[in-house]
Parts: structure tokens; sequence; C-alpha cells
């Protein structure tokens, strides 16, 4: 008996061990991949404020509800984003069911029109909102259209963190998603971004993001989320802060939210 | 012990009715102005449109007027919803002094279960493709309303609108009791010597008079079209007219506004493919009374919308194509015998009105905009030509948000044609510049 409680610990301790000599030994593409699957969460409602402060120190404040929900065993997320300010966006939704390997379908409620038009997804390097987000930023990037180098090792912020270079494979795509490389600074207790730096189309320095509170909201399945988010654009001196404000968990969204029937109701 | 298992029971119900999700919670916290389940919100604005005057090369004040518009919200949890909104308006437009209260809409929503209904003043907008929507025809337009916002000719009708809702498809029925018309700009342009304006022959409330309509939409995530069906009373009245009294004087009678019912039966789509998105309409109208008989009333007719629409970084456009087909034309030729001369005249301005001068007419659209300074200013230009009938309009827009909420607004609209053509007998009345002050809270 005792020679078998000796052999189960070895074998935990081999276990481990390998555990953790294979996380140092991740690839760059594997910590990306994890990188990506920790911030699927099932289902989530938050509410959300962005404000964007120009090189003058002006800002714009805008406030948005949202909703999602992951379908198909995670190959689709659907969400629906509604604005509540600034007063003259108040009650635009966009409704977007965002697929892993195809283009997004996406629909746009604008209230003064009384009409939800379906509109088309391929331009993600536009501006989210005016700010120095882009709709590229919003959501996580079709991974196999980038390759993956890992640079090595760098603290943010007091967090361990893998150095990891991503560039896109070819113009077209750095064209869509309106960057050609992006270095991110990814934990590695939690695989969460700390950090990234962007470059534009011409290899050129663009803009650097930090990321300054993280949450884990599903911690069953060790599920996270950005809370604060600050992009500063190198190029302009503007900057645009994301704050999630309230974030529930809520796996059991309701599938009505993501309809053109609700994205109408205001 | 009874009294406290009622008072249980009531309080577990008070709980669950009124328990909402963070989301639904959300938009109605999102209201600063309220801390109840009502919202708050609306506009004031100043606007001033400068044009030419008639026949003349000189500029004149077209419209100038301050605005206050009030929406109001109310919701009761997940049962339903109503919705107010009143504009007060004053100022001078066409050469009159302008005072009003319009309440725009006023209706309430229901929502039971997989089943909708609204009932109330409101404004019911059908039709994908971009501006111009062949089965769009439930509730009227005001043609004479002057604001840089296209959109604010709608007007409100009382409509029982319901809706039932399955997963890909959403049957929508609506019962129009009452006919509200549409205004054209007929009612100021000015008429010749001995013509006059007589009361409109609107149908009264009688339940015969209503209006029905039915819609089926399939909304799937890569595909959505439509069927739908209407019939009743076209919101565009035709013009009739009185039987002429001629003399040594002149020719003597009166034009009635006559509305007329009709068939449409439309379908519409709008898809995606690669980069481009892809959308259509089309209908098919037939007056219910003999169009032969009534020069009032349109011939049957085809209409087609097929569109295209790009974005490239922050520039966007939106082209299509506008088809018009009438069935049964015949070409008018101005009679010889003087007598029939006003009956030809009145057919000719109503035709014109109706957009069937023609067999077959084509038209192009396009709306395109560009986004600039981080979406604070936005250049647009929209327009249609019309290249049977020779007419163009154009709107060229420029918008700048100095705040937020708060943004001014340059532009115009610039109608050309010849006399004979709609856009043509507009040209000098609506024609115009205009500047635009918005704050919205």
């Amino acid at each position: 008996m005792k020679h078998l409680i000796t052999l189960i610990e070895i074998f935990v301790f081999t276990f481990l061990s390998s555990q953790l000599s294979g996380q140092d030994r991740l690839s760059a593409r594997q910590i990306a991949d994890l990188s990506y699957e920790v911030t699927r969460v099932a289902g989530m409602e938050a509410t959300a404020t962005m404000t964007i402060i120009d090189d003058k120190g002006r800002e714009r404040v805008r406030k948005t509800a949202q909703v999602m929900k992951l379908y198909d065993n995670g190959e689709t997320e659907k969400r629906l984003v509604r604005f509540l300010a600034p007063a003259d966006v108040k009650g635009t939704g966009l409704l977007t069911f965002d697929y892993k390997t195809k283009n997004d379908d996406i629909w746009l409620y604008l209230p003064a029109l009384r009409k939800t038009r379906r509109i088309v997804s391929s331009e993600k390097s536009k501006s989210f909102m005016g700010s120095e987000f882009s709709y590229a930023d919003m959501t996580p990037p079709t991974l196999d259209d980038f390759k993956f180098d890992l640079l090595g090792d760098a603290d943010v912020r007091r967090t361990a963190c893998w150095k990891i270079e991503m560039t896109a494979v070819d113009d077209d795509i750095a064209d869509e998603n309106g960057f050609s490389k992006r270095i991110s600074f990814i934990g590695k207790q939690d695989y969460m971004i700390r950090k990234a730096i962007y470059y534009d189309i011409d290899g050129e320095l663009h803009k650097e993001l930090n990321v300054f509170e993280i949450k884990e909201i599903d911690p069953q399945n060790h599920k996270f989320r950005a809370m604060h988010l600050e992009m500063e654009n190198k190029q302009n001196g503007r900057k645009s802060i994301l704050k999630m404000e309230k974030v529930v968990f809520n796996p059991n969204v309701k599938d009505e939210y993501f309809s053109v029937r609700y994205l109408e109701r205001e | 012990m009874k009294l406290r298992l009622i008072l249980v029971i009531w309080l577990s119900l008070t709980i669950s009715l009124s328990a909402q999700d963070l989301f639904e919670s959300a938009i109605v916290e999102g209201d600063q102005l309220s801390s109840s389940n009502y919202e708050l919100n609306g506009h004031l604005r100043a606007v001033i449109f400068g044009g030419k005057t008639d026949n003349k090369n000189e500029a004149e004040i077209k419209s100038s007027y301050g605005e206050a518009g009030l929406k109001l919200r109310l919701r009761q949890q997940h049962f339903g919803d109503a919705f107010a909104e009143i504009r007060f308006r004053k100022g001078q437009e066409f050469n009159q002094s302008l005072s009003e209260v319009n309440l725009r809409e006023a209706f309430v929503n229901v929502y039971l279960g997989k089943f909708d209904l609204r009932i109330g003043h409101q404004i019911v907008v059908w039709g994908r493709a971009d501006g111009f929507n062949p089965t769009d025809n439930i509730t009227p337009k005001n043609m004479l309303v002057r604001s840089p916002d296209e959109d604010e000719r709608r007007e409100g009708s009382f409509v029982l609108r319901s809706f039932y809702n399955s997963q890909l498809l959403r049957l929508e029925a609506i019962w129009a009791p009452v006919f509200t018309p549409s205004v054209l700009p007929i009612d100021v342009v000015e008429l010749p010597e001995g013509v006059a304006f007589g009361s409109a022959h609107y149908p009264d409330a009688n339940i015969k008079n209503g209006s029905v309509a039915l819609k089926l939409n399939l909304i799937s995530p890569s595909f959505e079209a439509s069927l739908s069906y209407f019939n009743g009373y076209y919101p565009l009245p035709g013009i009739d007219m009185t039987e002429p009294r001629f003399s040594v004087s002149g020719v003597r009678f009166e034009l009635i506004p006559r509305p007329y019912r009709m068939h449409i039966i439309g379908s519409d789509f709008a898809t995606t493919a690669g980069s481009y998105g892809l959308r259509g309409e089309l209908a098919y109208r037939k007056a219910l009374n003999d169009y032969r008989k009534q020069i009032y009333i349109p011939n049957p007719d085809f209409q087609w919308v097929a569109g295209v629409d790009r974005e490239i970084g922050d520039f966007s456009i939106v082209l299509q194509y506008i088809g018009r087909y009438v069935a049964d034309f015949t070409e008018k030729k101005s009679p010889v015998n003087p007598f029939e001369l006003p009956a030809f005249e009145v057919e000719m301005k109503n035709r014109l009105f109706a957009s069937q001068l023609h067999r077959l007419s084509h038209a192009v659209s396009f709306r395109s905009a560009v986004n600039l300074l981080h979406q604070t200013l936005k250049l647009e230009f929209a327009g249609i030509c019309n290249f049977t009938t020779e007419e163009t309009l154009f709107r060229p827009k420029i918008t700048y948000l100095l705040a937020d909420a708060m943004q001014m607004t340059l532009g115009g609209e610039i109608y050309r044609g010849s006399d004979d053509t709609l856009f043509g007998l507009v040209d000098d009345l609506l024609s115009a510049i205009y500047f635009e002050m918005k704050l919205s809270f």
C-alpha cells in the first residue's frame, strides 16, 4: 500500500512538472489560442462607458448596454449592443452574429429611420464610435489570418507576460484589420492581454493598448474579461478609455435578445 | 396565516414581475433624467432655408423656425411599453407665419409571448431599399416639411399593427381604420386663373374605408426577404376635377383631391456578398376602381429597385437602379377641342404626380458619405437622376458634431427638370440651401 501511495505521488509530481514545463514550452500560436479561449464566455451582460479624449483634452462619452452568448459549441458569438448615450445616438442598436470562420452578419437599427438595416461586416479597421478602438480591436481576431512569434518574456505592471508578435499573413488582412503587426503582452497566469502595441499598414508605431483591470467572470471555467482598457494613439495624441461598469456572467441569456425583433425594441 | 400566505405570494409575484436582466435594466437606467421606468428625451433645433423666389433671380427665406421636440417612453417590464413624440414649431414657412404643435407619434406596445401588438398614432416604414420603397405605402408623408432629415417628412396615422414571431419568420398584420392623406407640394403651387382647389373628398371613418396589409418576413442570418400585400387607400390622393364651366372670360373649375383604393403586392430582400451589400424591392400596384374611367386613378404599374452598397474605410456608398413600367399606357396628345383641354391638363398632372409620364422609366439613385475628423465631420452627397424624364435631385450635406449630441448641418436640396416634370414644377418652391443647429438631450 505504501508503495502504491509513493507511486501515485511520483506520478502526480511527474505530471505537474510536465505541465509546468509544458507551459513554458507553449508556442506563440498556442498562447494566442489560449488567450482567445479565456475570453470566450458562455453568456454575459454588461454596461460600458467609452470616453474619447482628443489631443486637446476634450472629452466625448458614449455609453452602451450589451449582451452576448455563445452558440454552435462556441463557433458563433451573438452580440447585441444598445447605445444609451449620447442623446443623438440613444436607442441605436447593433446585432452581430460573429462567426469564427466566415464574415459576420450585422444588423443596425437606427431609431430615427425606424428601420433595421443589414450592413456589410468587412470593414473591421473602422473606428468604433469615433474612438481609437477599431471594430477589429473590439472582437477577437481570426487567428488563422496571422502568424505568431514568441519574442520573449516581459513584466507589465508586475505581471509576468509572454511577448508575442502577431503579423498579418498578407496586405489584405492587414488592411482589413487596420494593422500590419501587433505585439501583445499576455499574462502567464490567466492568458489575458495586459498590453498591446499596434503598427500601422506602413509598419509605423500606431497605437498602444493598456489593460488596467481584469475580472474572472466565470471562475468555474476560468473565463475573463478586461474591465478597464485604454487605447492611446501615438500618431495623433488621442486616447480612448473603455470601462466595463457592470459585468454579469449569465450563460442563460435569453435567446430572444439576438433577433431583429428585439433589436427594434428601443 | 392565510393572510401571511397571500402576502408572501403577492410579494414573490411582485419581485418576479419586476425582475429584469442587467441588459434591460441598463437601458432604462441609461436615461439620466429618469429614475423610474420612463425616459424623457428630445431635441431643440433652429433651421433656416434660403432659396430663389418664384421665377425671379432673387433670394428669399423659404423657411425659418425653432423647434422643440419631446420624446417620452414608458416601460412596463417585459409586458410592453408606450411612446409619444410631440413637436412644437414656431417660425415662418412659405411666406406665412408658422406656429404648430404636432403629435408625431403616440402608441402602446404589448408583448405577449410570440405576439407583439402596437396600437396608436404611429409611423410605419416598410422596404429594404434605400430611400425609394415601392412597398412603403402604409402611413403618409408630408412633402412640404422642410428639414435636413428626410425622415422628418414621414407622418403618423392611427394604425393597429400586430406581429407573430417565430425563429425565422415574422408575420405582420396591419389595420389602418382611418385614412390620412400624404401632402404634396401642389397645395402651395400657384394655380391658373379660374382654377382653385375644392374640398377634398376623403373617406369617412366608416369601417369599410379602412386599409389592411400583411407582410411575411423571412429573416435568416445570411439572407432576409419579405412578401407583402396592401389593400386600402393609397396615401397620396389623386386630383379629380369638377365639371368645367366655360364663359367668355375663360374656364372655371375646381381641383378635388380624391384618394383611391389599391392592391399592392410587394417583395424585398437584403443580403451580403463578400464586401458588398445587396438589396432589392419591387411592387405591383393596381387600383380597385377602373383607372380608364377616372382621371385621378393611375394605371397599374410595376416598380422595382435594385441596389448595392459598399464601405471602404470611412467612405460608404449606396447605388440603386430604379425602374417603373406602366401597364396599359397610352400616349396622350393635347386635344384639338379646347373644351377637352382642362380634363387633359388635369390628367397629365395626375400622371406627373404618379410618375406615369412614360411607359417605362429608368432612374439611378446614390448616397455617398465620408466620415472625417474621428467621425465628427460627415460629408454626404445623395441624389437621383431620372434618365427618362431628365429630372435630377441632389442633396449635399455637411454635418459637424460640435460636442456630444450637439451638431450643425449645412446642406442643400437642388431640384432640376423641365417645366413638365415634377422636379421642374417644384424647383422654385423647394430648391434651397439650409443651415441647422441641433442639440439633443
